[in-house]
């Protein structure tokens, strides 16, 4: 199996980056094609250019422009005299899309790609690898020679020994005398084909539309403190309907739960089109950056940097008034010191750590998501910094490896001195994208798209096995096949020591669970064996991460605790919680026990039998004897890893010192029980429309305050007026396909058969991992139930009724700096929701009512589920913190099947005092306008009473402190542990050091010059109130309260503050 | 070995024909309908093909959620004005064809004074049933209750293969979007877009709002509860404007003086005195000026400086 290969990013720098010579996107040869792969590699090998700016860019028009108004829109006119048709950058216009604190967090590194149809990797980024083939495990090994046998284990790239075909991309290369292919990539991904198993073929460019076009899927290599920009290039077909049948080529990129300003979100609406870029700006600050440790005095809050790198950090504003400090930021150029950290402004508690971003088209995330437009993105920060070897009292220590070439001097750090970087190795740090997809019958042709001919391993016709979806599906669409990082039943070898797997469910519509197990090669391990003399045991492993955040506690799935509190401590032994889509669990295995030879295995076990939501859970034990009844072929083992011997030093930390009772990883930020009390709370309820007579029509129309008369579209078509005009349709599988019932499919399709077309390759059951070449899976694709309906999805707001999503209402409208309480509920028997809010992750205080389980006690969640499943519930409250920047975000279901059936909601962080929502902008051919936004009841800071009142009166009549300080498997409060108290007391706003938040650290504060001392104390002081641990704190209503200034104290600290205020204005004037 | 791979991609790529000039393969049946004005045509040639549409399924013998759907969609059809039969076609289609004669919809048909652009139509039920399944509207929960259907609504753009589902109880507006604009494929520029230059900038926060928010709202909220200090909605309405500005500006001396008011506020708050935060006199002024505008928007009249003389 391949892993994934890095982005690499290069510097910005404003006074070489704007001499950079121009470049342009390279065109298409016709509106139905994509550009040519050789020319996208030499276009993204330039520097980029034009200069990123803060407003978009309307400078320089749309490279296409051209070839667009010939083939598809005419002559494309201004919209109002102030356009110039469209633009390079796709970005909506001016300053209300311009970048937030753009100055202040510019990017200091960039990276460009091109989101295209799929094609033979270059090897564009070989150069770009921080390993760059030569370091740890992917490099050559101690001989320094490639291809020899002490290379490291991930410097063979793509690999694959066994009998082709002859359509296979790879035929060409295979043996003339045996027929055998016997391919093994070093040290380069250049010639990798698209193409999910090497006997499957090449993907059609309409098939996939991938970044770069190429596989390995990519990932991005970011640092906490270094703000990014990613230029991301639309070089999809100018025509629709050149999509193999799904698929749209506008496009927006989300960031599934970055800290980032709205109009780098993706917001839904915000798409752009074919030949513009869109600009990302992605700040990477901690939260809390503006109202917490902004002295940088808190080690665990800081850049990891290379010794002797010099790099650049934002240091927050202070001032009298809200514009001074955002306009009084600095910046610190700093040179790495020894330890590798720069320390910079924020919330440590709020690292982040395991992302991804993905495509976010209106209407049609799933079928562009399940096309190929997902990236992972590893966030690396001085607690998590990707080298294990780095002993600074501050890093973690997660398995990662040290990237270093072998029999170099090492450093005090016990870091080679020649070794690449500090940060970011990833030799035992995998990323596992795991996702079902369907390859189809589809044997229509669609305009542009290549004629696949030939045979497939099973006398098949090729063009079968492209990527296939079903578009009028509103159920949710699940594949048959289960796919790691984009290839069908792969291996990975892995050697006998601690790795880190950073697991992403990049799934469209379908939830898993996961298991590990070992196989034996006898009958005596705890589970049996397909056959006798083979048996399998559990892989015990500790979750690290939930959802990309580094937990407090490492979370045991090897049956030493009770993790949910069942009674049951085996449940959880080697199985991993309910994984829905979009969720990601990082986990801590140790190989060091299994022999070198041993195979482990990754196994489903969740079934589902239509998108709506899993079936149920298929015992382990039934799974690996092969005794189960389950129809869905995703269910069982779907990835093979192959134990190596490991003659290095695993230094990495050991989870079980920092599982709940132990010491922490990264505490939770602290909530206080006041703040709770106060909170805004909303409620939203997620469920089906009920779209039949027989049903209630549980739809709500909107109300809009606005009338803007009934002819709402301008009936100005330039639609057809290009000089081409399409006369071929898309098409979907032949109009005799039968409407299956999943199950009556499964009856049809036997896995009987499956071996079958095994032994006609000559392969034995055993070799089911072992590059088994694949059979066409025949009619199967009708399970997917391609005309299958369903009832519409909504989501009611602050109990205003179920609505369908409409991005112009702002179903509710946090206002910046606050805390809310989010109450998410649904209770439907046959299917189930994972929501995802953007931009801020949340701490679940209850599941229906009830502590949550261990792996989410101590967790930040950005997915929340839910469904019937054991783990999952009806009833969810979690704790969010809008803060930093403002603007449009979305809340909604992931199963992104249901998401574009309309079960989607705007919110909007809006500024205090806002006096309007944000408008929406409207993408198009000749440009993007604006228009009007309207709120729902309740939603904002405008509303008579924001929120649901009944259920925060409700919420607030429970314990609240011991909501916050749940029971569990062992006692102790997330993010208030004993350590954390020690760490309160570090807290900028106890300026005396006394541990207590009292009045007296404002008197400190006025005393003291600096950024956050002086004048400036008062206005953060409203920011320290929120942690007022002595007098003044007290339980009355309202949202803010905080520490007063008690008798004495107020004029100790007031007189001399004002005094030198005065002192000072007089000297101004 | 891998380049010669490399090229021969590239070549075979080259050398592949083009598909445009291949024959189509249709997604939807080409069955024969009967229009509610007694005209016979073809679904595929003649009401979908190289169109954008609207396809819902309802029967007239239905009393409850069918004449609400065509409501809704009368009120799209008046939003898309007469863009409807112009490039964008909308037709509701019959599941009950044996009672549905052209009659009875024309009759149907015209209760909603439903003008041109807007099939009612019936064809065989076998056919009927094909169309459901190709739509993804086939619910099979309910295909066996004769007086139950799917009432999902399907706009598309039979040309370009984008298709989206909606319930038609969704707000008109949004429906008229996506028929009359989003499946135009950015083709069609909205009616009442604004540029950005029209687009009006966020005021700021005033100088008043953000003294406030940065000096009184440590213990004062207006209109959100009381908080250390008491609530200051209704303030101005409720005191004295010349006793409330002195006391803004100088609280500690009123105390100090006896004040009445004063005292009176301070034992209620918990002998917590309001702090004197030096503010200039102009700086009052803006926070009164805040404060009254609160007020004035939550239907209170502040008590201007010359009733207070008259006090």
């Amino acid at each position: 199996m391949f892993r994934f290969e890095e982005f690499g990013t290069r510097q910005l720098d404003p006074s070489s980056g704007a001499k950079a010579p121009s470049k342009n996107l390279p065109g298409p040869e016709t509106a139905h094609k994509v550009p040519a792969g050789g020319k996208v590699d030499v276009f993204l090998q330039g520097p980029i250019h034009p200069f990123p700016v803060r407003d978009a860019n309307e400078a320089v028009p749309n490279p296409w422009q051209a070839i667009i108004e010939a083939t598809h829109t005419g002559p494309l006119s201004p919209m109002d005299g102030k356009f110039i048709a469209t633009f390079a950058d796709g970005r909506p216009p001016g300053r209300f899309f311009g970048h937030q604190r753009w100055y202040e967090l510019f990017p200091q590194v960039y990276f460009e790609s091109v989101v295209t149809g799929s094609r033979v990797n270059g090897g564009l980024r070989d150069p770009w690898q921080s390993h760059l083939y030569a370091y740890g495990e992917f490099g050559p090994g101690p001989d320094a020679k490639s291809g020899t046998a002490d290379d490291g284990l991930y410097h063979s790239v793509y690999a694959y020994t066994g009998p082709v075909d002859s359509s296979s991309p790879l035929a060409s290369n295979k043996d003339p005398v045996t027929g055998m292919l016997d391919l093994d990539l070093r040290g380069t991904t250049s010639g990798i084909p698209i193409a999910l198993h090497p006997n499957l073929p090449v993907q059609d460019a309409q098939s996939l539309w991938t970044f770069d076009g190429t596989l390995p899927p990519k990932l991005l290599m970011a640092r906490i403190g270094e703000p990014i920009l990613f230029r991301n290039h639309n070089g999809l077909p100018i025509k629709f309907e050149s999509n193999r049948g799904f698929g749209n080529h506008f496009i927006s990129t989300h960031e599934h739960n970055g800290h980032n300003p709205a109009e780098s979100d993706g917001f839904a609406q915000a798409y752009f089109l074919p030949g513009q870029f869109y600009d990302y700006h992605w700040p990477m600050i901690l939260a809390g950056h503006d109202s917490i440790n902004n002295d940088r005095s808190e080690d665990r809050a800081a850049l990891a940097c290379d010794p002797g790198e010099r790099v650049k950090v934002s240091t927050p504003g202070s001032g009298d008034t809200l514009q001074e400090r955002l306009t009084s930021f600095g910046h610190a150029t700093e040179i790495c010191p020894a330890n590798g950290r720069v320390n910079i402004s924020g919330d440590f508690r709020e690292t982040m750590s395991t992302h991804w971003f993905h495509d976010h088209m209106v209407d049609f995330t799933s079928q562009n998501v399940y096309k190929g437009n997902s990236a992972m993105m590893n966030y690396y920060s001085a607690l998590d910094r990707g080298n294990e070897c780095w002993n600074d009292g501050v890093n973690l220590r997660l398995p990662s490896g040290c990237g270093e070439k072998y029999a170099l001097p090492k450093d005090d750090y016990g870091v080679p001195q020649q070794s690449k970087r500090s940060w970011g190795v990833r030799d035992y740090d995998v990323q596992l994208l795991i996702a079902s997809k369907a390859w189809g019958q589809d044997t229509s042709t669609y305009p542009g798209g290549e004629v696949l001919t030939g045979k497939n391993a099973v006398g098949a016709d090729i063009v079968n096995d492209q990527l296939w979806f079903a578009p009028f599906n509103s159920d949710g669409f699940v594949g048959d096949r289960m796919t790691v990082n984009w290839l069908y039943n792969p291996y990975l070898n892995v050697r006998a020591r601690r790795y880190r797997f950073r697991i992403l469910n990049g799934d469209v519509s379908r939830f898993m669970r996961f298991s590990l197990v070992a196989q034996r090669e006898d009958n005596s391990g705890e589970f049996k064996g397909e056959h006798s003399g083979i048996s399998y045991d559990r892989v015990p492993f500790h979750m690290i991460a939930n959802d990309g955040n580094v937990m407090e506690h490492a979370v045991p799935h090897d049956g030493s605790m009770d993790l949910d509190r069942d009674g049951d401590y085996q449940d959880h032994n080697g199985i991993l919680p309910t994984q829905s889509i979009a969720e990601r669990y990082d986990i801590v295995v140790d190989f060091a026990k299994f022999a070198p030879g041993t195979r482990i295995y990754m196994v489903n076990l969740l079934e589902h039998r239509d998108g709506r939501g899993p079936e149920r859970v298929i015992p382990l034990d039934e799974i690996l004897d092969d005794t189960h009844d389950s129809c869905d072929s995703a269910v069982g083992k779907f990835f093979e890893m192959r134990v190596h011997a490991f003659s290095g030093k695993d230094l990495s930390m050991n989870p079980s010192e920092f599982v709940p009772g132990e010491k922490t990883m990264i505490p939770l930020p602290v909530i206080t029980e006041e703040e709770i009390r106060g909170a805004v709370n909303h409620s939203f309820r997620f469920d089906a429309g009920g779209l039949s007579d027989s049903r209630p029509r549980n739809l709500t129309s909107d109300f809009y305050p606005t009338a803007d008369g009934n002819v709402y579209v301008e009936s100005q078509t330039t639609m057809g007026e290009g000089s081409e005009r399409v006369t071929l349709l898309p098409h979907q599988p032949g109009e005799d396909n039968q409407l299956n019932q999943f199950v009556q499919s499964c009856i049809d399709y036997d896995l009987e058969e499956t071996d079958d077309h095994m032994l006609q390759m000559g392969l034995s059951f055993n070799d089911y991992m072992n590059d088994v070449p694949l059979f066409s899976i025949g009619e199967k694709e009708t399970s997917i139930l391609e005309y299958h309906a369903e009832v519409a999805w909504g989501i009611s707001s602050n109990r205003n009724g179920l609505k369908a999503a409409d991005l112009h209402r702002v179903s509710v409208a946090p206002v910046m700096g606050g805390l809310e309480i989010w109450h998410l509920d649904g209770s439907g028997a046959n299917w189930a929701h994972n929501i995802h809010i953007h931009f801020e992750e949340g701490r679940i205080l209850r599941r229906d009512g009830k502590p949550p389980p261990e792996w989410e006690k101590w967790a930040r969640k950005d997915v929340y589920r839910l469904g019937p499943m054991e783990d999952s519930g009806s009833t969810l409250e979690i704790a969010l913190r809008f803060r930093e920047f403002a603007g449009t975000y979305m809340t909604h279901c992931h199963n992104t099947t249901h998401e574009d059936h309309a079960m989607l909601m705007r919110f909007d962080v809006e500024n205090p005092g806002q006096l309007k929502p944000f408008l929406t902008p409207e993408p198009g051919w000749n440009g993007t306008s604006y228009s009007e936004s309207h709120e729902d009841r309740h939603a904002s800071q405008r509303s008579e009473s924001q929120g649901d009142a009944l259920r925060k009166r409700e919420f607030n009549q429970n314990d609240i402190a011991e909501i916050l300080c749940p029971v569990g498997a062992t006692d102790g409060c997330p993010g208030t542990t004993a350590a954390s108290v020690e760490e309160q007391s570090r807290d900028l706003c106890d300026a005396d050091g006394n541990g207590q938040i009292d009045g007296l650290d404002l008197l400190r504060m006025l005393r003291t010059p600096g950024p956050t001392g002086g004048i400036a104390a008062l206005v953060n002081w409203n920011s320290c109130t929120e942690k007022c641990t002595y007098r003044g704190c007290s339980p009355v209503a309202g949202r803010r309260r905080g520490c007063g200034l008690v008798g004495l104290e107020s004029l100790v600290v007031l007189v001399p503050w004002a005094l030198r205020r005065r002192r000072k204005s007089r000297s101004a004037k | 070995m891998l380049l010669s791979f490399l090229v021969l991609l590239l070549v075979s790529q080259e050398a592949a024909a083009d598909a445009d000039s291949r024959p189509p393969h249709r997604r939807f049946p080409d069955i024969e309908l009967t229009t509610h004005e007694g005209k016979r045509v073809r679904f595929y040639e003649d009401l979908i093909e190289n169109k954008v549409v609207s396809v819902n399924f309802i029967f007239t013998r239905c009393m409850d959620s069918c004449p609400a759907e065509t409501a809704k969609l009368k009120a799209v059809y008046d939003r898309l004005g007469d863009r409807v039969g112009r490039d964008i076609f909308m037709y509701s289609i019959s599941v009950d064809p044996e009672h549905d004669s052209p009659e009875a919809l024309k009759a149907f048909a015209e209760k909603f004074e439903v003008g041109p652009g807007w099939l009612f139509l019936r064809a065989e039920p076998s056919d009927v049933d094909l169309l459901e399944e190709r739509f993804g509207l086939d619910l099979d929960e309910i295909s066996d209750n004769p007086d139950d259907h799917n009432i999902s609504l399907v706009l598309g753009n039979e040309r370009t293969g984008q298709w989206i589902k909606r319930s038609p109880f969704d707000s008109p507006k949004v429906l008229a979007r996506i028929l009359g604009y989003r499946l135009f494929d950015g083709m069609v520029a909205q009616r009442g877009a604004k540029s950005y230059s029209e687009v009006p900038e966020l005021p700021p926060l005033s100088d008043g709002a953000f003294l406030f928010e940065t000096r009184c709202r440590s213990c004062h909220s207006i209109g959100e509860g009381e908080g250390l200090g008491p609530d200051l909605l209704g303030v101005t309405a409720r005191r004295d404007r010349v006793w409330l500005e002195r006391w803004i500006r100088e609280p500690d001396k009123m105390i100090e003086e006896g004040d009445a008011l004063a005292l009176e506020l301070y034992q209620q708050y918990r002998e917590l005195a309001m702090p004197n935060l030096r503010l200039e006199r102009s700086e009052v002024a803006e926070l009164l000026e805040y404060m009254e505008e609160q007020d004035r928007q939550a239907g209170l009249t502040p008590r201007s400086p010359r009733q207070a003389r008259v006090d």
